[in-house]
Parts: C-alpha cells; sequence; structure tokens
C-alpha cells in the first residue's frame, strides 16, 4: 500500500510577487489579474502524488514580508519545505534575497528551500538571464502563474526533497 | 477546566473553544464560530490548519507556552474562515489540547483594509516608473498599427491580381462564401443585439452636438471613408473598399464630431447590410444644406429596422436634418440642416461624389 503523510509547507516573499497566484494556479488552476492582500495565512491543501507516497501538501501561504517582525515565529513552526517567491519585474522585492534566505535556513535548519523568481512572463529571455546572473543566490526556477510555466515543476520539486527527507 | 469555564475566562469575545485530545479527536466544542460535528473521524484529517500542526499538537507540554498563531484564513465545510487560533494543553487534564478560535470580523476587515492599501500604494508606485516605458510602447504600437494598415492596402491590391488565375476554384470560392455568410449572419443578429442593449442604455434623446466650426468636407469624408473601411465588422463583407472623393474643397459649418458619427453610422449600417459590390456617395453641398446621396443595392430589409434611426434621432430631429431611403432607385439620402457653408459668394452648389467599391 503506498503510505500517505500530511506536510507542511511556507510560501514566503515580498507581497505582490505572486505568491497567492502560485498556489491557485497550482491548487486550482486559475490565474486572476486583480490583487488583493491576503492578511496573516491561508491555508490550502493539495495531494500530490509521488511513486511510492501520497503527500498530502498543507500550503501556508504567509502574507507580508519575510523579514518583518509582524510575522510571528509560530507560522514557521513544523514546516517541511519553503518556496521564496521574488518578482522578477519588480526589484525592491529580490534586494534582500539574500538576506531573507538566511533568515529562513535559520528558523527552519535543514528543511529544503527553493528559490523562485515569478512573473517570468513580464521579462524578455535575455533580460531575465542577466538577472540570473546578478543574484546572490541560485534561483532554481523562474515561473509564471499566469501561464503555468514551472508552477508544477516548483511544487513537485519540493514535494520529492521533501519525501527524500522523510 | 471544563468548557465553560474556559468560556468564562474569555468572557465579552466572540470566540469558540474546543476541546480535542492529541490526536485530534473532539471532545467538545461550544460552536460559535464553526460547526463541528461529533464524528468519528480525528479534526486533524478535516481541519486543514491542524493537519499542519498534528505533530506538535500531540507532542504539546502542560508547561509550554500556549501556540499562537492570528490571523488564519482557511476553508472548512466550504465555508472561508479567518481566525486567530491558540492552543495550549488543558491545565486540569494533560491528555487534552484546548483550542481557542477567537474572530474579530472588525479588527480584521480594518487590518486588511489597511494592508490592501499600502500594498496597492507601492505596487502602484512601481508602476508609475513603468509609464513612461508603457508610453514608448504605445508609441512602437501605433506604429506597427500604420504599418499593418498599408500592409493591408497592399494586401487588397494583391488579391484583386490573384483573383484572375483562381476563377476555375468555384467550389472553393462558393464554399468561402458559404462561410463568410454564415459569419455575417451570425454578426448581424449580434450586432443588433448589441444595438438593442446599447438603445436600451441611451438616457431620453439628448446629445451633445459638440462645438460648430468650419469643417473641410473632403477631408472629413475622406477619413470617414478610411475608418469604415478599417472597421474589423465590416472586413468579411465582400463590399467593402475604399471611397474615392472627387475634388471638393468646401468648408461647412457644423459640429463635427456628432456629424463625424452620424455620417459614420449611416455609411457603416449601408456598407454592412447591402449586398451590392458597388456604393457610390454624392455631395450636395447647398447654402444651407448638405445633402448626402448613397446608390446601393439591395439594401438588406433588417438595414430598415435598425435601431440607427433612433441612434440619430435627437441630432437629426433638433437641427431638422433627415435620412430616407428611396428603395425604388436604390438610393438613401441624408440631409443635413447647416447653418453656413463658406461657399459665400462662390457657386450656390458644389456636387461631388465618391465610390466605395470592390
Ligand atoms: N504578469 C504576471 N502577473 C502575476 C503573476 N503572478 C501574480 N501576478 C499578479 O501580481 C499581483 C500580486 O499577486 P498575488 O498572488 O496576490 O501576490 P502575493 O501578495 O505574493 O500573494 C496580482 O495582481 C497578480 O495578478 C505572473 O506570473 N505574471
Ligand atoms: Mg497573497
Amino acid at each position: 500500500m503506498i503510505r500517505s503523510i500530511s506536510k507542511k509547507i511556507i510560501l514566503a516573499g515580498s507581497y505582490g510577487v505572486g505568491k497567492t497566484s502560485l498556489i491557485s494556479r497550482f491548487v486550482y488552476q486559475r490565474f486572476s489579474f486583480s490583487y488583493q492582500a491576503t492578511l496573516g495565512v491561508r491555508i490550502d491543501r493539495k495531494v500530490v502524488n509521488l511513486p511510492n507516497l501520497t503527500l498530502n501538501m498543507l500550503i501556508w501561504d504567509i502574507g507580508g514580508d519575510v523579514t518583518q517582525a509582524k510575522i510571528p515565529e509560530s507560522y514557521y513552526l513544523g514546516s517541511s519545505g519553503t518556496i521564496y517567491v521574488f518578482d522578477v519585474s519588480r526589484p525592491n522585492s529580490f534586494e534582500q534575497v539574500g538576506k531573507d534566505i538566511d533568515l529562513l535556513k535559520d528558523k527552519m535548519p535543514n528543511t529544503p528551500i527553493l528559490v523562485v523568481g515569478n512573473k517570468a512572463d513580464l521579462l524578455e529571455p535575455n533580460l531575465l538571464h542577466a538577472l540570473d546572473q546578478q543574484l546572490p543566490v541560485p534561483v532554481n526556477y523562474y515561473t509564471s502563474a499566469l501561464d503555468g510555466t514551472n508552477v508544477e515543476e516548483t511544487f513537485l520539486q519540493l514535494a520529492q526533497s521533501i519525501a527524500q527527507n522523510a | 477546566m471544563s468548557l465553560d469555564a474556559l468560556k468564562l475566562s474569555y468572557i465579552g469575545k466572540r470566540l469558540q473553544v474546543v476541546i480535542i485530545d492529541k490526536n485530534g479527536f473532539l471532545i467538545d466544542t461550544c460552536n460559535t464560530l464553526l460547526t463541528i460535528p461529533a464524528t468519528s473521524i480525528s479534526l486533524f484529517d478535516n481541519i486543514v490548519l491542524l493537519d499542519s500542526l498534528r505533530h506538535h499538537l500531540s507532542q504539546l507540554k502542560i508547561e509550554d507556552t500556549p501556540l499562537f498563531f492570528p490571523n488564519i484564513e482557511f476553508i472548512y465545510n466550504q465555508q472561508t474562515i479567518v481566525v486567530d487560533s491558540t492552543f495550549f494543553v488543558n491545565t486540569h487534564n494533560e491528555s487534552q489540547i484546548v483550542w481557542i478560535l477567537d474572530n474579530d470580523p472588525y479588527d480584521y476587515r480594518a487590518l486588511f483594509n489597511m494592508q490592501q492599501e499600502r500594498n496597492e500604494l507601492a505596487i502602484r508606485s512601481f508602476y508609475g516608473h513603468c509609464n513612461k516605458k508603457m508610453v514608448e510602447n504605445l508609441q512602437i504600437i501605433d506604429q506597427a498599427n500604420e504599418k499593418m494598415y498599408y500592409t493591408l492596402v497592399q494586401y487588397t491590391a494583391v488579391q484583386e491580381q490573384l483573383a484572375q488565375p483562381i476563377q476555375h476554384l468555384d467550389n472553393v470560392i462558393a464554399t468561402l462564401q458559404e462561410y463568410v455568410g454564415k459569419m455575417y449572419l451570425r454578426e448581424l443578429i449580434e450586432l443588433s443585439n448589441q444595438l438593442q442593449t446599447n438603445i436600451q442604455k441611451i438616457p431620453a434623446p439628448k446629445t451633445y452636438r459638440g462645438e460648430e466650426h468650419f469643417v473641410p468636407l473632403l477631408s472629413l469624408l475622406n477619413g470617414v471613408s478610411n475608418a469604415i473601411w478599417v472597421t474589423p465588422q465590416l472586413t468579411y463583407n465582400p463590399i467593402i473598399g475604399i471611397i474615392n472623393l472627387q475634388e471638393s474643397d468646401t468648408n461647412i459649418l457644423l459640429p463635427e464630431i456628432a456629424f463625424r458619427q452620424i455620417l459614420y453610422n449611416w455609411l457603416y449600417l449601408i456598407v454592412y447590410y447591402s449586398k451590392s459590390a458597388h456604393i457610390s456617395l454624392n455631395t450636395i453641398v447647398g447654402l444651407n444644406e448638405l445633402q448626402l446621396l448613397c446608390s446601393h443595392q439591395a439594401l438588406n430589409p433588417a438595414y430598415r429596422e435598425s435601431y440607427h434611426w433612433q441612434l440619430c434621432e435627437a441630432w437629426l430631429n433638433e437641427s431638422h436634418s433627415h435620412i430616407n431611403i428611396d428603395e425604388a432607385a436604390e438610393q438613401s439620402c441624408l440631409t443635413i440642416t447647416v447653418f453656413q457653408t463658406n461657399a459665400i459668394n462662390a457657386t450656390p452648389i458644389a456636387t461631388s461624389s465618391a465610390n466605395i467599391s470592390k
């Protein structure tokens, strides 16, 4: 019988970068242009089928900046993995990326963190390439919640990393 | 501590107390916010928030500081709930966990609005930087549009040349025409529906006629004919072509925008509803009157019933202008009363004609 487990994951990153949109693309296959701020945390669930494991992903959408003192420590509690999102078209969303990743690693040691540049649809490939060269941390995926590029891949990659740890 | 006792300690607040065991099975609830029925299923499997925390909750000890999760939004029974959640071990029974759900919709709304405003502002100021870029992009788009227009003109010319060698492909053309015909019908229905709703939206007849000034007739007619020519709805129609106006340099005193609109509507509908391949437009300029005569063939009866009249009605009435259709002569006439033409001491009547041809 295939084993089934529940794991909490976190989406972190500055506001407006597309965390909520990535989740709604992944969980509900939907995208909306309208912006609605996420207050506090929103929790969604998606079942991911891996070869030997059914992973019940509990996705915590943390509204607000990682470094914001407002985010209570408890939000990070029991998380098995993180997707850190920035907006490739908005420099102030990735100015802090190095610092933010350090902070997340500190709060959740030994859990996988994926770095994702979202809204890739807004940037030309060569600009995206130039940006990639400049960033202080390696980026795992460039995604677009709008057209779906690499969204499934990002979540599945994290699911696999979690499954290996489990 | 019993549920009632726990509730008492938070008196005055709208909150719910739920007591579960360490495996998530329900022991008691006051159901103030959520109705949690007693089931044989663990709430860990039922409520996504608890599912995320199952490991921690089952290990929670009496001496631990309560776990506090402000503003958690989750879906339970198809209902979105926003609550502050607090978890701690029941001081009187270590095998039980107390879950306090606190929800203050007013606080929540206020906070939400503040955050939404702040974030939108930040996003907007970013877009402000982008605006300059956007203006540049718009200019590029304009240029591209212009180029496309000229390409279209060339394309029609090429099509004409192609028409000769492909005449033996009669069947193909017939099929295509049938297809175009159907598209045309669909368009027609759509348009009349659209017009109908548009009409309903129009308030009591009161049109803004705009400022009156001397308008050069030739360039105005040319402008309107060009506009008709590039109207997307008309590109299906095989009769579309260019209006060639003969030289006529008359200026007429009238409200340009309103006149342009009426002229456009009038010609648009004739072109749209006429099956003829050839339409000609003649203008007769009198001292206080401008007459536009449009000859065409086989005007679809739908045109008469169209709401075009109503669209123009207010302006036409007010200015004592009118539209006539002479079906026998296959001719429509739009007569516009104007106050003055600049042909003061020139010939009282200047005639010019235009052709819309395939
Ligand atoms: N073009 C584009 N816009 C996106 C993308 N993802 C999100 N957005 C837009 O960015 C805005 C903020 O998205 P949201 O998911 O609410 O961001 P969050 O604050 O990080 O949750 C919304 O207006 C979205 O429509 C994307 O991949 N491409
Ligand atoms: Mg959000």
